[in-house]
């Protein structure tokens, strides 16, 4: 606290032309904010040289990052993913995903404007491209805005204070990096965010070279926030851009504060506008990408089960029952709706729970189906023939039964998954027809009058507008479901039990359809509402969010942040006609990176340390310039690593990108600072280190580029470039020399598409797949699986989970239901599975596992 | 005359000096035993945690080995209690059970009550430590004696009074250690440094809610080290001397009562209990009375055993008929640490090994071996399969049965270490051969080469929370989650060796495993999201005091207690936390501008006032809202403490040099405030009796159940 002087010669040997102003206060000295005229000229690119140099920097960057666009001719990695969204845009499919749209979206307009009509199958990983999917113009896309991310590189650093060279050196080094060299010309989501972060912090730099109140300022604040709002609609980490530039506000702020020739409530104006400016431009920027995103899934497909029946209906081509009779009576045959989950209806079927009761199970089903339906009886006078129409009130005690002739029970016996909740009991279905039920069947109507629409909905049941609860008359517990599946026994539907203390939204149900002799032909009718826009926005974030936390199983390719700095371990891309792509970073570059901000760290605070004893430090407004810029980076790389230490699980690696590309900003100026601050007399050693450190970083991109491109290569060379054991590359892929490729014959296109066939012998409740195709590497990682199972004998073929070829006939000779499906889980007519079968050589897959006793 | 009115005055500061030392902190003190002891036997039944921690106590009498999740002091205090009681263990503290007449329960809870009454002077010293104005300390004294949570939490027999007291001392120790901030290195600051040690070792060996305040200490001593660090005048060797006292009071002396804590623990309870399988094998064997027998010293093929893992997570290796949901879809391995059949594995050949029947072939050191699974007959097998928790590893799965099966069934015995026997006349034993009790080993995968682990993790629903066991390529033999031991063994074809005893725990490990254990007990108190708990309460609820807590049965006949701070208090302290930031905003503003001059003093009386307090209340308030361990109000005590205190600081601040026409009349509003909520909202904590009509007016809030 005690106000340590500056040196005063600090102060006077300030020259004008110096990249910060000092100026000596009543107390110590401070910084002016605003930068010269001679700052900004010298930050900005105006020279012929400058243009030059930038001209080469651009054709460096299109050789490399260009370079053979259309190889691999088949699907990389998560190309799969975000080829299959393309697809349902391009049919207007309503699908789930875990991540905002904008890439995709993006991605979707290019697809589009070269015509992809939405006809290819992205099988799986390896699957070969056809010519229905214009392939190379989408990588070409992610290789352009690769290509424009290295001018913003060259740019933000010059506008930091870099002198051209440096940028130069540091952009090259950036071209050459292995990691981004590989995602920037894949169908991939890095590039187009890395691209939007870089415009955000070069836009933001630029807009603090000008005068606060200026136009100029405002215009690239504008922009910056425009590109933070496509980053954030783009991945989460975005989010993360957005409280860097908050960050740097108040860190600028803070300053302004500091400036004495400053007038407060100007500065406080124009950061109070600026800092909302970078709030509410990306919030729109997030609307709009949603409004694209729902505008274009007007269609129904599998993933629209997972939503509400109002969402539901206002999607073509849905099932979704309309014009319900609306009043709700004793004799009704009714199906009832849970809210809390989109698990479906209350259902049962003619299987029993193996443990418990042993009686008829009771599920939640998400199909509209005739196992669906009950009837409504009064607890009194079951089997009652009626006469009158009788309305169903609050309180009312009631038997429902099933067309099973059971009726909905519950009983003191454990739930039969949630063995271990004490306070929740089986629900069965339980009796024969001429039996009437015992008072274990009765069930009290508790309506809820804040949820259900207001009016006689309130007072009594009305279909889709009254929601209640069900009341176990004998034990006082609820009619209650959550995510929880049955196993296999129950086919995989959701539990139901009886809950004593179950939240409040699990135990809310209500009645979808309504049927009821009594009702004349005229009686009111409903529908469900249609929700808008903002209703289906919140849905489809709540369904996000749902799908994160389903995601947190590990997966073997995912990482621990805290592996990223040192790069452990990369990840399998594509493994193919005996090539690989393989996810690694340029360890030259990537390791001094980590080593630069760990060794920058402790210099700051020691110097920080000496500074507060008293000790001379360098303090030239050079020095203060370099460290005030630097920590700028170092802030944004923290604010984009370290919340993945402590949220979500499930992470790879390519999500360290955005922290790194901080990182090499900051290495940048630190390269930068040996010209002109550590050899500020003898710059030319300082080049040739710089140029030593970019060459060694060009070295190791082209000892490892098959990786990067998916090229030819020896296993011998593969082996050696093996640098740290854990980096998992499959060199035994490669062939020994050069010349077995040349007689190996790449696979061309076939014109049909290998289609494998699953079916499942029984209906099955597919809550996982759309989680499974929002993480695509799944996929990939079982395919590689299957390659090294064929390989490795030691493991016996009859232990895994089995997918066996089976024969059409075979299987519709078998009893049970047979539902056909294709790769991507669309359900398939049995007639068009056989023409299919004639006319290409698909095969079934019957999916089945093999139990190991 | 000037002797006269020197003398007069010198008299004059005596008085003074007694009226706000002794008296004014006497006072408040009689104040405060009246309030909490009072009526302190009322409810005759077991109230709220009573259940937990009278228990526990009581285990102390009968000397029955438990666990919990909280470090052993508190409960051996309550222990104590229960002694000072003459209470004899005979009672089970089972939940809103009546307290039969032989047991003294009042001088149970007059004891804890000693601890929440003392917490009143605590905070009258604290407070005139931290040189708040003489009207600021009186203020903050007169809201803790009349806070409604503390006068509950201390009528009973819970560890919050205890926490809160050794919370509150450790900070006055802090408070005077800065006020002495000038006189370091004296033997009067040594001592009250020592004393913030020992304040520190307590208040974490009760609650590890303590490690928030240590915190605190450790900021203030990194703060006041860095001082000295740039004092120029400071020699080296002195400066050395400074972290080297600070090393030994607040880092090695807690450690040691912590440790000294639990070596009386293990003391105490000698005898085998309800908490023995969440032990290693040697300390569950040599307690009194332990429910583990002693089998044949060897094992041989076809012995029947079970193992335990000498991880951090000691459980047994078991199995069970469920399968894992996915991976390879085969039976479950888990580690359980409780009694179970499902426990027992038996040892077998490898497939192909020649053998003649009716010969015993022991099991030594490389031995290959297949192990079955007693109950399901399955192999205990591994495969390139990613385990399912952890990260990097191969799943365990039981596979096949006695006939079917492949080598990836095949394990090979490493032993690691040999103990010897307790009993020095026992002969030595075999190093080579496996034994039981005392033999480590690792059990190393044929084909993988990875050995058979215990991660620590807990699977989720579908594997029951129990343990996760993974085959781990593990690089160090010393890497005790590999390691294992036979447990039980069963073989009729050999004797039992009565003259063996087994070799004897180690205190050191004993105690990382233990804390281990409460880590992870701790951990396991997630709430089920299903679930409608109406007693836990999410962290925003308290600062707002959104929800109270019902501590007893909600009978007409009976006083009724509800847990709910002061509103006064709680609502009046949250907002000064905003006005706080106000505070600090205008202070750095004016610093920036450089139209402040702050001088060493300001910036340590600022410190001790306003930043401490702040990050003492951010440290015991953020965890609990970070955390997903279910929360419950009574985590907001410690936390409201240093709200109140920033309330202080606040009045202090704004008013304390006010003219006296603005200071009185602010300060007596505020007591008088403070007083009025209290008489008010007396019977909350005082006992509700009779019906709850007349208490309609309390229900402030439509979701403070006092009365529905």
């Amino acid at each position: 606290m005690s106000g340590k002087k500056f040196k005063g010669s600090v102060v006077q040997d300030t020259p004008a032309t110096s990249e910060v102003e000092i100026k000596e206060g009543p107390v110590r000295p401070y910084i002016v904010v605003d930068k010269s005229v001679e700052v900004v000229t010298k930050r900005t690119p105006h020279t012929l040289n400058e243009k030059l140099l930038l001209a080469v920097l651009i054709i460096i960057a299109v050789f490399v990052r260009f370079h053979k666009l259309g190889w691999p001719n088949s699907v990389v990695y998560d190309e799969n993913h975000y080829g299959k969204l393309i697809t349902k845009y391009a049919k207007n499919e309503f699908f789930l995903d875990a991540e905002p749209p904008m890439v995709r979206l993006l991605y979707n307009l290019v697809a589009k404007s070269s015509g992809y009509e939405g006809n290819f199958n992205f099988n799986q990983v390896g699957t070969l491209y056809t010519s229905k999917i214009p392939y190379i113009v989408l990588r070409s896309f992610a290789a352009t805005l690769g290509l424009f991310s290295v001018i913003l590189t060259y740019s933000t650093l010059r506008l930091s204070g870099a002198n051209l060279y440096v940028a130069f050196a540091t952009s090259v080094a950036f071209i050459f990096e292995n990691a981004f060299v590989t995602t920037s010309r894949l169908i991939l989501p890095d590039s187009p965010i890395i691209f939007f972060i870089a415009l955000a912090v070069y836009a933001f730099k630029k807009s603090e070279l000008y005068k606060d109140e200026s136009c100029a300022s405002y215009k690239y604040v504008t922009i910056s926030a425009v590109a933070a709002g496509c980053a954030s609609s783009s991945k989460w980490v975005g989010l993360c851009t957005i409280v860097w530039l908050g960050l740097l506000s108040i860190w600028r702020f803070t300053f302004m504060m500091g400036d004495l020739t400053k007038s407060v409530c100007k500065s406080v104006k124009h950061t109070i506008i600026k800092g909302s400016m970078l709030i509410v431009i990306p919030v729109i920027i997030y609307f709009l990408s949603f409004y694209a995103h729902i505008s274009l899934m007007t269609n129904v497909s599998n993933d629209s089960e997972f939503i509400s029946s109002e969402y539901k209906s206002t999607l073509i081509g849905n099932d979704v029952p309309k014009d319900i009779k609306v009043e709700v009576g004793v004799g009704s045959s009714v199906s009832l709706r849970h809210t809390g989950t989109t698990g479906g209806y209350l259902h049962s079927h003619q299987l029993n729970y193996p443990k418990g009761s042993e009686q008829q199970e009771v599920t939640v089903y998400p199909f509209v189906d005739e196992s669906n339906d009950w009837t409504i009886e009064l607890y009194d006078k079951p089997g009652e023939i009626l006469v009158d129409f009788q309305n169903l009130t609050d309180r009312t005690k009631i038997r429902l039964l099933h067309n099973t002739h059971c009726r909905l029970h519950s009983h003191d016996h454990k739930a039969p998954v949630s063995e271990n909740a004490d306070w929740q009991k089986e629900v069965s279905c339980y009796g024969y027809q001429g039996f009437e039920g015992d008072p274990n069947d009765d069930w009290i109507i508790e309506i809820d009058k804040d949820a259900s629409a207001p009016g006689a909905a309130q007072e009594r049941v009305r279909a889709i507008e009254t929601k209640f609860r069900l009341r176990h008359a004998m034990t006082g517990c609820m009619l209650f479901s959550h995510n929880t599946k049955l196993p296999e026994w129950g086919s995989d539907q959701q539990e139901i039990t009886c809950a004593s203390s179950g939240i409040d939204e699990l135990t809310l149900w209500y009645i979808e359809k309504n049927e009821n002799f009594l009702l004349p032909e005229d009686a009111e009718l409903i529908s469900y509402p249609k929700p808008s826009l903002l209703q289906k926005f919140v849905e489809l974030h709540k369904k996000m969010f749902y799908m994160m936390k389903k995601l947190d199983s590990p997966h073997p390719a995912s990482s621990s942040a805290f592996s990223w700095p040192t790069m452990s371990r990369g990840v399998d891309y594509w493994s193919n006609n005996h090539r690989n792509v393989y996810f690694l970073g340029n360890a030259t570059l990537w390791w001094s990176v980590s080593v630069f901000l760990v060794v920058y760290a402790i210099f700051a605070v020691v110097q920080l340390l000496r500074w507060q004893v008293g000790k001379p430090i360098l303090q030239t407004p050079e020095v203060v310039s370099y460290h005030l810029e630097t920590l700028e980076f170092l802030l944004g790389y923290a604010v984009h690593f370290v919340p993945f230490i402590f949220f979500g699980n499930n992470l790879f690696i390519s999500a360290y990108l955005p922290a790194y590309y901080f990182g090499i900003l900051a290495i940048g100026l630190a390269l930068n600072s040996l010209v002109t601050i550590t050899f500020k007399n003898r710059a030319h050693i300082g080049y040739v280190i710089i140029a030593l450190f970019v060459t060694s970083i060009i070295y190791f991109f082209n000892d490892h580029k098959p990786l990067a491109y998916g090229t030819e290569w020896t296993r011998d060379l593969c082996t050696k470039s093996v640098w740290s054991s854990s980096w998992d590359y499959p060199c035994k892929n490669y062939f020994g020399n050069y010349h077995e490729y040349k007689a190996f014959e790449l696979p061309e296109p076939s014109p049909f598409t290998q289609l494998e066939t699953h079916i499942f012998t029984q209906p099955r409740n597919t809550l996982l797949d759309p989680i499974e195709s929002a993480q695509p590497v799944v996929n990939q990682q079982q395919q590689q699986q299957g390659q090294e199972e064929a390989q490795d004998p030691n493991i016996p073929s009859q232990e895994r989970v089995a997918e066996q070829e089976a024969h059409f006939d075979d299987i519709m000779n078998q009893p049970g239901q047979k539902i056909f499906k294709d790769e991507f889980g669309n359900v398939l007519d049995p007639e068009e599975v056989k023409k299919i079968l004639a006319e290409s050589n698909a095969v079934i897959k019957e999916k089945h596992i093999v139990s190991s006793n | 005359m000037n002797e006269k009115r020197i003398a007069s005055q010198s008299r004059n500061n005596k008085i003074k000096w007694w009226l706000r030392n002794i008296l004014c902190p006497l006072l408040f003190t009689i104040i405060s035993f009246k309030l909490r002891l009072q009526d302190i036997d009322a409810n005759k039944s077991v109230v709220w945690d009573e259940a937990h921690f009278g228990k526990f106590g009581s285990y102390y009498i009968k000397h029955e080995f438990y666990h919990d999740v909280h470090p052993p002091l508190g409960k051996m205090l309550i222990g104590l209690s229960e002694w000072l009681a003459n209470f004899d263990g005979n009672f089970e503290f089972e939940s809103g059970s009546t307290y039969p007449s032989e047991v003294n329960y009042k001088v149970m809870r007059q004891f804890n009550a000693i601890f929440g009454s003392l917490c009143v002077p605590v905070t009258y010293y604290t407070t005139l430590w931290m040189n708040f104005k003489f009207l600021t300390t009186l203020l903050i004294t007169i809201m803790i004696t009349l806070e409604h949570s503390y006068i509950v939490l201390s009528k009973f027999i819970l560890l919050d009074s205890m926490l809160l007291f050794f919370t509150l001392t450790t900070f006055a120790c802090l408070c005077k250690l800065n006020s002495l901030r000038d006189q370091q290195m004296t033997k009067k600051w040594s001592l009250w440094l020592l004393l913030t040690g020992i304040n520190i070792g307590c208040v974490c060996s009760v609650k590890w809610v303590g490690l928030f305040i240590t915190v605190i200490v450790g900021l203030y001593t990194i703060i006041d080290l860095y001082r000295h660090w740039c004092n120029n005048q400071l020699g080296r060797l002195t400066y050395y001397k400074h972290w080297l006292l600070r090393i030994i009071y607040l880092i090695t002396i807690p450690f040691l009562i912590y440790l000294f804590c639990f070596k009386i623990h293990f003391q105490l309870l000698y005898k085998s209990g309800t908490g023995d399988s969440s032990t290693n094998t040697l300390f569950q064997v040599n307690l009194e009375g332990t429910k583990i027998k002693q089998g044949p010293r060897n094992l041989l093929f076809g012995s029947h055993f079970t193992m335990r893992s000498h991880g951090l997570s000691p459980n047994l290796l078991h199995s069970h008929p469920q399968l894992y949901p996915d991976g390879s879809h085969q039976r479950q391995i888990t580690g359980y640490a409780h009694f179970d059949n499902n426990n027992v594995w038996e040892f077998q050949f490898i497939r192909g090994q020649k053998f003649d029947l009716g010969k015993l072939y022991l099991i030594s050191d490389g031995a290959e071996v297949r192990l079955i699974h007693n109950n399901t007959r399955s192999n205990l097998h591994s495969h390139k399969v990613p385990s399912h928790v952890s990260r990097g590893n191969w799943e365990v799965s039981g596979y096949g049965n006695d006939a079917d099966g492949d080598d990836h069934d095949n394990w090979v015995i490493e032993i690691v270490d040999q103990l010897p026997s307790a009993n020095p006349n026992y002969p030595k034993e075999d190093d080579n051969l496996v034994h039981q009790f005392s033999t480590f080993f690792r059990l190393r995968h044929k084909s993988l080469g990875c050995y058979l682990t215990s991660t620590g993790l807990s699977y989720p629903a579908w594997g029951f929370s129990q343990a996760e066991i993974v085959c781990k390529n593990s690089w160090s033999k010393r890497d005790k989650s590999t390691w294992w031991n036979i447990e039980e063994h069963w073989n009729e074809n050999l004797s039992i060796d009565e003259d063996y005893l087994p070799p004897k725990s180690k205190f050191w490990t004993d105690f990382i495993l233990i804390n281990f254990a409460m880590a992870s007990s701790n951990n396991a108190l997630v709430p089920d999201p299903d679930k409608f708990d109406s007693i836990a309460s999410d962290a925003w609820e308290w600062p707002v005091l959104h929800r109270g807590l019902r501590l007893c049965a909600w009978l007409k006949d009976t006083h009724r207690y509800y847990l709910l701070g002061s509103p006064f208090n709680t609502w009046i302290s949250t907002l000064s936390i905003f006005v706080f930031f106000g505070i600090m905003i205008r202070i750095a503003y004016k610093w920036r501008r450089q139209t402040l001059l702050l001088t060493e003093n300001d910036f340590w009386s600022l410190l001790i006032q306003a930043i401490l307090p702040f990050c003492a209340w951010l440290s015991h308030y953020l965890p609990f809202a970070i955390m997903g361990r279910v929360t419950y109000v009574h985590h907001y005590v410690p936390a409201l403490y240093f709200a109140i205190l920033i309330f202080g600081f606040v009045v202090d601040y704004t008013f304390g040099s006010s003219r006296s026409y603005i200071k009185y009349p602010v300060y007596l509003t505020l007591m008088g405030g403070c007083i009025y909520i209290y008489i008010l909202f007396a019977p909350i904590c005082q006992g509700l009796q009779g019906l709850g009509a007349k208490y309609l007016k309390l229900q402030w809030l439509r979701t403070w159940d006092i009365v529905i």
